[in-house]
Protein backbone atom coordinates (compact mmCIF):
# COMPACT_ATOMS: atom_id res chain seq x y z
CA UNK A 1 0.00 0.00 0.00
CA UNK A 2 2.78 2.28 0.91
CA UNK A 3 4.50 1.80 -2.44
CA UNK A 4 1.23 2.62 -4.20
CA UNK A 5 1.11 5.92 -2.44
CA UNK A 6 4.71 6.68 -3.24
CA UNK A 7 4.09 6.11 -6.91
CA UNK A 8 1.41 8.83 -6.90
CA UNK A 9 3.43 11.43 -5.08
CA UNK A 10 7.05 12.43 -5.46
CA UNK A 11 9.49 12.45 -2.60
CA UNK A 12 9.83 15.86 -0.95
CA UNK A 13 12.27 15.02 1.83
CA UNK A 14 14.67 12.11 2.02
CA UNK A 15 16.19 11.39 5.40
CA UNK A 16 19.07 8.90 5.31
CA UNK A 17 20.87 7.26 8.22
CA UNK A 18 20.15 10.16 10.54
CA UNK A 19 21.73 9.92 13.99
CA UNK A 20 21.87 12.54 16.69
CA UNK A 21 23.69 12.26 19.96
CA UNK A 22 23.76 14.79 22.74
CA UNK A 23 26.84 15.01 24.85
CA UNK A 24 27.51 16.81 28.07
CA UNK A 25 30.59 16.68 30.32
CA UNK A 26 30.65 12.96 30.92
CA UNK A 27 27.77 11.34 29.11
CA UNK A 28 27.02 10.78 25.46
CA UNK A 29 23.35 10.15 24.80
CA UNK A 30 22.25 8.73 21.47
CA UNK A 31 18.86 10.32 20.85
CA UNK A 32 18.10 8.85 17.43
CA UNK A 33 19.93 6.09 15.66
CA UNK A 34 20.25 5.51 11.91
CA UNK A 35 16.83 6.78 10.96
CA UNK A 36 15.86 6.75 7.29
CA UNK A 37 12.51 7.70 5.82
CA UNK A 38 10.94 9.62 2.97
CA UNK A 39 8.35 12.34 3.18
CA UNK A 40 6.12 12.61 0.14
CA UNK A 41 5.20 15.92 -1.39
CA UNK A 42 1.83 17.13 -0.12
CA UNK A 43 1.36 14.35 2.42
CA UNK A 44 0.48 14.59 6.09
CA UNK A 45 3.03 12.54 7.98
CA UNK A 46 2.64 11.99 11.71
CA UNK A 47 5.55 10.93 13.87
CA UNK A 48 4.48 9.11 17.01
CA UNK A 49 6.25 7.36 19.81
CA UNK A 50 6.69 7.34 23.57
CA UNK A 51 8.45 10.16 25.43
CA UNK A 52 12.17 10.32 24.75
CA UNK A 53 12.07 8.51 21.41
CA UNK A 54 13.50 11.50 19.55
CA UNK A 55 10.39 12.84 17.80
CA UNK A 56 11.25 16.47 18.44
CA UNK A 57 14.91 15.83 17.66
CA UNK A 58 13.95 14.69 14.15
CA UNK A 59 11.84 17.82 13.71
CA UNK A 60 14.66 20.05 14.96
CA UNK A 61 17.03 18.44 12.46
CA UNK A 62 14.55 19.06 9.64
CA UNK A 63 14.14 22.67 10.75
CA UNK A 64 17.90 23.13 10.80
CA UNK A 65 17.91 23.88 14.52
CA UNK A 66 20.10 20.87 15.33
CA UNK A 67 22.99 19.52 13.35
CA UNK A 68 22.79 15.74 12.98
CA UNK A 69 25.74 13.76 14.26
CA UNK A 70 25.62 11.74 11.06
CA UNK A 71 23.32 11.16 8.12
CA UNK A 72 21.78 13.43 5.52
CA UNK A 73 18.57 15.30 4.89
CA UNK A 74 17.78 15.97 1.28
CA UNK A 75 15.03 18.33 0.26
CA UNK A 76 13.85 18.21 -3.31
CA UNK A 77 13.97 21.44 -5.32
CA UNK A 78 15.94 22.92 -2.52
CA UNK A 79 17.67 25.86 -4.09
CA UNK A 80 17.42 27.89 -0.94
CA UNK A 81 18.54 26.89 2.51
CA UNK A 82 16.60 24.36 4.53
CA UNK A 83 15.16 27.03 6.76
CA UNK A 84 13.47 29.04 4.04
CA UNK A 85 11.55 26.03 2.73
CA UNK A 86 10.52 24.81 6.12
CA UNK A 87 8.89 26.54 9.06
CA UNK A 88 8.16 25.11 12.44
CA UNK A 89 5.19 25.30 14.77
CA UNK A 90 6.33 24.84 18.36
CA UNK A 91 4.61 22.99 21.17
CA UNK A 92 4.15 26.22 23.15
CA UNK A 93 2.57 29.01 21.16
CA UNK A 94 5.56 31.29 21.92
CA UNK A 95 3.69 34.46 21.08
CA UNK A 96 5.55 37.67 21.77
CA UNK A 97 3.45 39.34 24.49
CA UNK A 98 4.12 42.89 23.26
CA UNK A 99 2.88 42.15 19.73
CA UNK A 100 -0.74 41.95 18.63
CA UNK A 101 -2.05 38.87 16.82
CA UNK A 102 -1.41 40.62 13.50
CA UNK A 103 2.17 41.53 14.27
CA UNK A 104 2.86 38.15 15.87
CA UNK A 105 1.83 36.57 12.59
CA UNK A 106 4.18 38.83 10.64
CA UNK A 107 7.15 37.96 12.88
CA UNK A 108 8.42 35.19 10.62
CA UNK A 109 8.23 37.43 7.58
CA UNK A 110 10.06 40.25 9.34
CA UNK A 111 12.80 37.94 10.59
CA UNK A 112 13.17 36.48 7.10
CA UNK A 113 13.68 40.02 5.80
CA UNK A 114 10.30 40.27 4.02
CA UNK A 115 8.34 43.46 4.59
CA UNK A 116 4.82 42.64 5.86
CA UNK A 117 3.55 45.62 3.84
CA UNK A 118 4.29 43.72 0.65
CA UNK A 119 2.46 40.65 1.95
CA UNK A 120 -0.64 42.31 3.38
CA UNK A 121 -2.91 40.30 1.11
CA UNK A 122 -1.35 37.00 2.23
CA UNK A 123 -1.52 38.09 5.87
CA UNK A 124 -5.23 38.93 5.62
CA UNK A 125 -5.93 35.63 3.85
CA UNK A 126 -4.05 33.72 6.56
CA UNK A 127 -5.87 35.58 9.35
CA UNK A 128 -9.18 34.58 7.80
CA UNK A 129 -8.07 31.03 7.05
CA UNK A 130 -7.24 30.48 10.71
CA UNK A 131 -10.35 32.29 11.96
CA UNK A 132 -8.35 35.15 13.43
CA UNK A 133 -9.83 38.04 11.45
CA UNK A 134 -11.70 39.42 14.45
CA UNK A 135 -8.74 39.04 16.77
CA UNK A 136 -5.97 40.70 14.79
CA UNK A 137 -5.62 43.62 17.21
CA UNK A 138 -5.73 41.47 20.33
CA UNK A 139 -2.68 40.84 22.50
CA UNK A 140 -1.71 37.25 23.44
CA UNK A 141 -2.87 37.68 27.05
CA UNK A 142 -6.35 38.40 25.72
CA UNK A 143 -6.54 35.08 23.83
CA UNK A 144 -7.62 31.59 24.85
CA UNK A 145 -5.21 28.66 24.54
CA UNK A 146 -6.88 27.54 21.31
CA UNK A 147 -6.60 30.97 19.72
CA UNK A 148 -2.96 31.22 20.74
CA UNK A 149 -2.28 27.97 18.92
CA UNK A 150 -4.12 29.27 15.86
CA UNK A 151 -1.79 32.28 15.86
CA UNK A 152 1.15 29.91 16.29
CA UNK A 153 0.03 27.95 13.23
CA UNK A 154 -0.78 31.08 11.21
CA UNK A 155 2.63 32.59 11.95
CA UNK A 156 4.36 29.60 10.37
CA UNK A 157 1.83 29.29 7.54
CA UNK A 158 2.04 32.91 6.36
CA UNK A 159 5.70 32.42 5.47
CA UNK A 160 4.38 30.15 2.72
CA UNK A 161 6.75 27.25 3.42
CA UNK A 162 6.70 24.10 1.33
CA UNK A 163 6.91 22.00 4.47
CA UNK A 164 5.30 22.75 7.83
CA UNK A 165 6.74 21.04 10.89
CA UNK A 166 4.37 20.80 13.86
CA UNK A 167 5.73 19.81 17.24
CA UNK A 168 2.77 18.65 19.36
CA UNK A 169 0.97 21.98 18.94
CA UNK A 170 -2.26 20.78 20.56
CA UNK A 171 -0.81 18.88 23.50
CA UNK A 172 -1.67 21.59 26.07
CA UNK A 173 -5.27 22.05 24.94
CA UNK A 174 -8.50 20.65 26.33
CA UNK A 175 -10.16 17.85 24.35
CA UNK A 176 -12.91 19.96 22.75
CA UNK A 177 -10.53 22.70 21.57
CA UNK A 178 -8.07 20.04 20.45
CA UNK A 179 -10.64 18.27 18.27
CA UNK A 180 -11.79 21.57 16.80
CA UNK A 181 -8.24 22.50 15.88
CA UNK A 182 -7.54 19.04 14.48
CA UNK A 183 -10.45 19.54 12.11
CA UNK A 184 -9.23 23.02 11.19
CA UNK A 185 -5.71 21.76 10.60
CA UNK A 186 -6.92 18.96 8.37
CA UNK A 187 -9.03 21.46 6.40
CA UNK A 188 -6.08 23.83 6.02
CA UNK A 189 -3.84 20.94 4.98
CA UNK A 190 -6.22 20.01 2.20
CA UNK A 191 -6.55 23.61 1.00
CA UNK A 192 -2.85 24.38 1.15
CA UNK A 193 -1.50 21.25 -0.56
CA UNK A 194 1.65 21.68 1.53
CA UNK A 195 3.61 18.92 3.21
CA UNK A 196 2.85 18.60 6.93
CA UNK A 197 5.01 16.70 9.41
CA UNK A 198 3.24 16.43 12.74
CA UNK A 199 4.80 15.12 15.93
CA UNK A 200 2.46 13.81 18.61
CA UNK A 201 2.18 11.20 21.33
CA UNK A 202 -1.59 11.04 20.89
CA UNK A 203 -2.56 7.98 18.79
CA UNK A 204 -6.07 9.29 18.17
CA UNK A 205 -4.68 12.58 16.85
CA UNK A 206 -2.08 10.91 14.64
CA UNK A 207 -4.60 8.56 13.02
CA UNK A 208 -7.17 11.32 12.54
CA UNK A 209 -4.77 13.76 10.91
CA UNK A 210 -2.18 11.77 9.04
CA UNK A 211 -1.90 9.96 5.73
CA UNK A 212 1.04 8.00 7.08
CA UNK A 213 2.29 7.44 10.61
CA UNK A 214 5.92 6.90 11.44
CA UNK A 215 6.22 4.89 14.65
CA UNK A 216 9.34 5.35 16.71
CA UNK A 217 10.72 3.12 19.41
CA UNK A 218 12.66 4.67 22.29
CA UNK A 219 16.17 4.54 23.66
CA UNK A 220 17.68 5.37 21.17
CA UNK A 221 14.92 6.45 18.78
CA UNK A 222 14.59 4.10 15.85
CA UNK A 223 11.88 3.59 13.26
CA UNK A 224 9.66 0.70 14.24
CA UNK A 225 7.38 0.82 11.25
CA UNK A 226 5.44 3.15 9.00
CA UNK A 227 1.65 2.76 8.97
CA UNK A 228 -0.39 3.93 6.03
CA UNK A 229 -3.77 5.12 7.38
CA UNK A 230 -5.69 4.91 4.07
CA UNK A 231 -8.58 6.81 5.59
CA UNK A 232 -9.36 9.12 2.71
CA UNK A 233 -9.39 12.87 2.63
CA UNK A 234 -12.67 13.87 4.20
CA UNK A 235 -12.55 13.50 7.96
CA UNK A 236 -14.99 14.76 10.57
CA UNK A 237 -15.09 14.31 14.34
CA UNK A 238 -17.77 11.62 13.95
CA UNK A 239 -15.24 9.84 11.77
CA UNK A 240 -13.47 8.81 14.97
CA UNK A 241 -16.25 6.26 15.55
CA UNK A 242 -15.73 4.80 12.09
CA UNK A 243 -14.61 1.16 11.99
CA UNK A 244 -11.65 1.78 9.71
CA UNK A 245 -10.46 4.61 11.94
CA UNK A 246 -10.71 2.40 15.04
CA UNK A 247 -8.97 -0.42 13.26
CA UNK A 248 -5.95 1.76 12.35
CA UNK A 249 -5.92 3.21 15.83
CA UNK A 250 -5.88 -0.24 17.43
CA UNK A 251 -3.14 -1.35 15.10
CA UNK A 252 -0.96 1.61 16.03
CA UNK A 253 -1.75 1.12 19.71
CA UNK A 254 -0.75 -2.56 19.53
CA UNK A 255 2.47 -1.76 17.74
CA UNK A 256 3.38 0.84 20.37
CA UNK A 257 2.32 -1.48 23.21
CA UNK A 258 4.56 -4.23 21.83
CA UNK A 259 7.40 -1.77 22.10
CA UNK A 260 6.45 -1.02 25.68
CA UNK A 261 6.59 -4.69 26.70
CA UNK A 262 9.83 -5.39 24.92
CA UNK B 1 -14.44 49.85 45.11
CA UNK B 2 -12.62 48.81 48.25
CA UNK B 3 -9.30 48.85 46.37
CA UNK B 4 -10.07 52.40 45.14
CA UNK B 5 -10.81 53.52 48.67
CA UNK B 6 -7.57 51.97 49.89
CA UNK B 7 -5.67 53.71 47.09
CA UNK B 8 -7.21 57.06 48.09
CA UNK B 9 -6.27 56.44 51.71
CA UNK B 10 -2.75 55.60 50.62
CA UNK B 11 -2.35 59.01 48.95
CA UNK B 12 -4.08 60.89 51.78
CA UNK B 13 -1.79 59.32 54.39
CA UNK B 14 1.27 60.11 52.24
CA UNK B 15 0.29 63.78 51.97
CA UNK B 16 -0.49 63.87 55.69
CA UNK B 17 2.99 62.48 56.47
CA UNK B 18 4.59 65.13 54.27
CA UNK B 19 2.62 67.95 55.92
CA UNK B 20 3.50 66.59 59.38
CA UNK B 21 7.19 66.57 58.43
CA UNK B 22 7.06 70.18 57.17
CA UNK B 23 5.25 71.35 60.35
CA UNK B 24 7.77 69.52 62.53
CA UNK B 25 10.62 71.07 60.55
CA UNK B 26 9.06 74.56 60.93
CA UNK B 27 8.53 74.10 64.68
CA UNK B 28 12.05 72.77 65.31
CA UNK B 29 13.62 75.51 63.14
CA UNK B 30 11.66 78.32 64.82
CA UNK B 31 11.40 77.20 68.44
CA UNK B 32 14.15 74.64 69.08
CA UNK B 33 17.13 75.56 66.89
CA UNK B 34 16.11 79.17 66.32
CA UNK B 35 19.12 79.83 64.08
CA UNK B 36 18.29 80.16 60.34
CA UNK B 37 21.96 79.79 59.46
CA UNK B 38 21.89 76.30 60.92
CA UNK B 39 18.34 75.23 60.05
CA UNK B 40 16.19 77.44 57.82
CA UNK B 41 12.44 77.10 58.41
CA UNK B 42 10.51 75.79 55.39
CA UNK B 43 8.54 79.02 54.82
CA UNK B 44 11.87 80.86 54.39
CA UNK B 45 13.05 78.14 51.99
CA UNK B 46 9.92 78.70 49.90
CA UNK B 47 10.61 82.45 49.80
CA UNK B 48 14.22 81.84 48.73
CA UNK B 49 13.07 79.36 46.10
CA UNK B 50 10.69 81.98 44.72
CA UNK B 51 13.47 84.59 44.70
CA UNK B 52 15.84 82.28 42.83
CA UNK B 53 13.31 81.79 40.05
CA UNK B 54 12.02 85.39 40.11
CA UNK B 55 15.54 86.79 39.75
CA UNK B 56 16.19 84.37 36.91
CA UNK B 57 19.55 83.34 38.36
CA UNK B 58 18.66 79.69 38.50
CA UNK B 59 17.76 79.14 34.84
CA UNK B 60 21.26 79.43 33.42
CA UNK B 61 22.60 76.96 35.99
CA UNK B 62 19.70 74.57 35.62
CA UNK B 63 20.13 74.55 31.87
CA UNK B 64 23.89 73.89 32.15
CA UNK B 65 23.28 70.95 34.52
CA UNK B 66 20.51 69.48 32.38
CA UNK B 67 22.67 69.73 29.27
CA UNK B 68 25.47 67.75 30.95
CA UNK B 69 23.01 65.32 32.42
CA UNK B 70 21.00 64.50 29.30
CA UNK B 71 24.07 64.23 27.08
CA UNK B 72 25.73 61.85 29.56
CA UNK B 73 22.58 59.77 30.07
CA UNK B 74 21.84 59.71 26.33
CA UNK B 75 25.30 58.38 25.51
CA UNK B 76 25.03 55.87 28.39
CA UNK B 77 21.72 54.55 27.02
CA UNK B 78 23.08 54.19 23.47
CA UNK B 79 26.33 52.46 24.45
CA UNK B 80 24.85 50.58 27.44
CA UNK B 81 22.04 49.03 25.44
CA UNK B 82 24.12 48.16 22.36
CA UNK B 83 26.97 46.65 24.38
CA UNK B 84 24.52 45.01 26.83
CA UNK B 85 22.75 43.19 24.00
CA UNK B 86 26.10 42.26 22.46
CA UNK B 87 27.47 40.83 25.73
CA UNK B 88 24.17 39.14 26.54
CA UNK B 89 24.02 37.51 23.11
CA UNK B 90 27.67 36.43 22.89
CA UNK B 91 28.13 34.94 26.34
CA UNK B 92 31.76 33.92 25.91
CA UNK B 93 32.72 37.54 25.20
CA UNK B 94 30.72 38.51 28.28
CA UNK B 95 32.55 35.94 30.39
CA UNK B 96 35.84 37.43 29.19
CA UNK B 97 34.85 40.96 30.24
CA UNK B 98 32.72 39.99 33.23
CA UNK B 99 35.26 40.60 36.06
CA UNK B 100 36.14 43.97 34.55
CA UNK B 101 32.50 45.03 34.17
CA UNK B 102 31.56 43.90 37.68
CA UNK B 103 34.51 45.80 39.15
CA UNK B 104 33.63 49.01 37.33
CA UNK B 105 29.97 48.63 38.30
CA UNK B 106 30.91 48.24 41.96
CA UNK B 107 33.26 51.24 41.89
CA UNK B 108 31.83 54.68 42.78
CA UNK B 109 32.44 56.56 39.54
CA UNK B 110 33.43 59.75 41.31
CA UNK B 111 36.55 57.94 42.59
CA UNK B 112 38.13 58.29 39.15
CA UNK B 113 37.06 61.91 38.65
CA UNK B 114 40.60 63.25 39.23
CA UNK B 115 41.85 60.86 36.56
CA UNK B 116 39.18 62.07 34.15
CA UNK B 117 40.29 65.63 34.82
CA UNK B 118 43.89 64.68 34.02
CA UNK B 119 42.82 62.92 30.81
CA UNK B 120 40.15 65.31 29.54
CA UNK B 121 40.90 68.57 31.31
CA UNK B 122 38.48 71.10 32.75
CA UNK B 123 35.20 72.27 31.26
CA UNK B 124 32.03 70.66 30.02
CA UNK B 125 33.21 67.19 28.97
CA UNK B 126 34.60 65.78 32.25
CA UNK B 127 31.17 66.37 33.82
CA UNK B 128 29.43 64.66 30.90
CA UNK B 129 31.94 61.79 31.23
CA UNK B 130 31.13 61.36 34.92
CA UNK B 131 27.38 61.27 34.20
CA UNK B 132 28.03 58.82 31.37
CA UNK B 133 30.15 56.48 33.51
CA UNK B 134 27.74 56.64 36.46
CA UNK B 135 24.79 55.80 34.22
CA UNK B 136 26.45 53.43 31.75
CA UNK B 137 27.10 50.47 34.04
CA UNK B 138 23.61 50.03 35.53
CA UNK B 139 22.15 50.16 32.01
CA UNK B 140 24.77 47.75 30.67
CA UNK B 141 24.44 45.24 33.53
CA UNK B 142 20.63 45.33 33.40
CA UNK B 143 20.55 44.92 29.63
CA UNK B 144 22.85 41.89 29.85
CA UNK B 145 20.58 40.41 32.55
CA UNK B 146 17.56 41.11 30.33
CA UNK B 147 19.04 39.30 27.34
CA UNK B 148 20.01 36.37 29.54
CA UNK B 149 16.53 36.21 31.00
CA UNK B 150 14.81 35.65 27.65
CA UNK B 151 13.20 32.25 27.25
CA UNK B 152 15.53 30.35 24.93
CA UNK B 153 12.53 29.04 23.02
CA UNK B 154 11.92 32.55 21.68
CA UNK B 155 15.42 32.54 20.23
CA UNK B 156 14.78 29.08 18.75
CA UNK B 157 11.61 30.47 17.26
CA UNK B 158 13.56 33.31 15.63
CA UNK B 159 16.17 30.89 14.33
CA UNK B 160 13.49 28.59 12.94
CA UNK B 161 12.54 31.39 10.55
CA UNK B 162 16.11 31.48 9.34
CA UNK B 163 16.71 35.04 10.47
CA UNK B 164 20.08 36.69 10.99
CA UNK B 165 21.26 37.50 14.52
CA UNK B 166 20.50 41.17 13.85
CA UNK B 167 16.91 40.42 12.84
CA UNK B 168 16.40 38.25 15.94
CA UNK B 169 17.93 40.95 18.12
CA UNK B 170 15.78 43.77 16.73
CA UNK B 171 12.53 41.79 16.62
CA UNK B 172 12.78 39.64 19.75
CA UNK B 173 15.73 40.40 22.01
CA UNK B 174 15.53 44.21 22.20
CA UNK B 175 11.78 44.47 22.89
CA UNK B 176 11.96 41.63 25.42
CA UNK B 177 14.80 43.42 27.22
CA UNK B 178 13.01 46.77 27.53
CA UNK B 179 11.70 46.23 31.10
CA UNK B 180 15.27 45.48 32.23
CA UNK B 181 16.62 48.51 30.38
CA UNK B 182 13.99 50.65 32.11
CA UNK B 183 15.09 49.32 35.53
CA UNK B 184 18.69 50.10 34.63
CA UNK B 185 17.69 53.56 33.44
CA UNK B 186 15.88 54.29 36.72
CA UNK B 187 19.07 53.47 38.62
CA UNK B 188 21.17 55.33 36.05
CA UNK B 189 19.16 58.53 36.43
CA UNK B 190 19.83 58.75 40.18
CA UNK B 191 23.49 57.73 39.81
CA UNK B 192 23.95 60.16 36.94
CA UNK B 193 22.38 62.98 38.91
CA UNK B 194 24.70 62.31 41.88
CA UNK B 195 27.72 62.14 39.56
CA UNK B 196 26.75 65.41 37.92
CA UNK B 197 26.37 67.19 41.27
CA UNK B 198 29.66 65.99 42.68
CA UNK B 199 31.50 66.88 39.46
CA UNK B 200 29.98 70.37 39.61
CA UNK B 201 30.98 70.72 43.27
CA UNK B 202 34.62 70.45 42.28
CA UNK B 203 35.22 71.86 38.84
CA UNK B 204 32.52 74.17 37.69
CA UNK B 205 31.42 77.74 37.62
CA UNK B 206 27.97 76.78 36.41
CA UNK B 207 25.29 74.29 37.31
CA UNK B 208 23.22 73.24 40.29
CA UNK B 209 26.17 71.57 42.01
CA UNK B 210 28.20 74.76 41.68
CA UNK B 211 25.34 76.83 43.18
CA UNK B 212 25.05 74.42 46.11
CA UNK B 213 28.77 74.80 46.87
CA UNK B 214 28.56 78.56 46.40
CA UNK B 215 25.58 78.97 48.76
CA UNK B 216 27.22 76.62 51.27
CA UNK B 217 30.52 78.52 51.22
CA UNK B 218 28.74 81.85 51.63
CA UNK B 219 26.48 80.52 54.43
CA UNK B 220 23.25 81.21 52.50
CA UNK B 221 21.55 78.27 54.16
CA UNK B 222 18.05 79.23 52.97
CA UNK B 223 19.18 79.12 49.32
CA UNK B 224 21.11 75.91 49.98
CA UNK B 225 17.89 74.30 51.19
CA UNK B 226 16.11 75.72 48.14
CA UNK B 227 18.69 74.04 45.89
CA UNK B 228 18.18 70.73 47.71
CA UNK B 229 14.44 71.05 47.06
CA UNK B 230 15.18 71.67 43.37
CA UNK B 231 17.39 68.56 43.25
CA UNK B 232 14.65 66.48 44.90
CA UNK B 233 12.11 67.69 42.35
CA UNK B 234 14.56 67.09 39.51
CA UNK B 235 15.18 63.52 40.68
CA UNK B 236 11.44 62.94 41.05
CA UNK B 237 10.68 64.43 37.63
CA UNK B 238 13.34 62.30 35.95
CA UNK B 239 12.13 59.14 37.69
CA UNK B 240 8.55 59.95 36.64
CA UNK B 241 9.78 60.50 33.09
CA UNK B 242 11.38 57.03 33.09
CA UNK B 243 8.18 55.54 34.53
CA UNK B 244 6.15 57.29 31.84
CA UNK B 245 8.45 56.01 29.07
CA UNK B 246 8.32 52.51 30.54
CA UNK B 247 4.52 52.60 30.61
CA UNK B 248 4.34 53.88 27.05
CA UNK B 249 6.67 51.15 25.83
CA UNK B 250 4.74 48.49 27.70
CA UNK B 251 1.26 49.73 26.92
CA UNK B 252 0.37 46.19 25.88
CA UNK B 253 0.68 44.90 29.46
CA UNK B 254 -2.61 44.01 31.12
CA UNK B 255 -3.69 46.22 34.02
CA UNK B 256 -3.15 44.44 37.31
CA UNK B 257 -6.50 43.40 38.84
Amino acid sequence: MSSKNKSKKSIKIKVSDLSVSYSNDKKNLLAINDISFDVLKGEFLAIIGPSGCGKTTILNCLAGLIRPTSGTIFIKNSHNTLKKQITMVFQDALLLPWRTVHSNITLGLEISGISPKNKQNDIDKTLNLFGLGNFKNFYPHELSGGLKQRVNLARAYVCNPEVLLLDEPFSHLDLITKEKLQLELRRIFLISKKTFIFVTHDIDEAVFLADRILLLSPGPGEIKTIVNTNLGKDRKVSFKKNRSFLSVKNRVRLLLAQEGTK
Amino acid sequence: MRKKELFGLNIKLGILGLIAFIILWEVIALFVVNNPLFLTPPHQVVISLHQLFAQGLIYEHLLASLEEFFLGIGLAVIFGVILGIFFGWYKKIHWFFSPLLTSFYAMPTIAIFPLILIWIGLGFWPKVTIVFLAAFFPILINTIAGVRNIDHDFIRLGKSFGGSDLKIITNIIFPATLPFIASGLRMAVIRGLSGMLVAEFYVSNKGIGYLITYFGNTFQTDKLFAMVIIIIFLGLALTLLVNFLEKRLQAWKPEKN
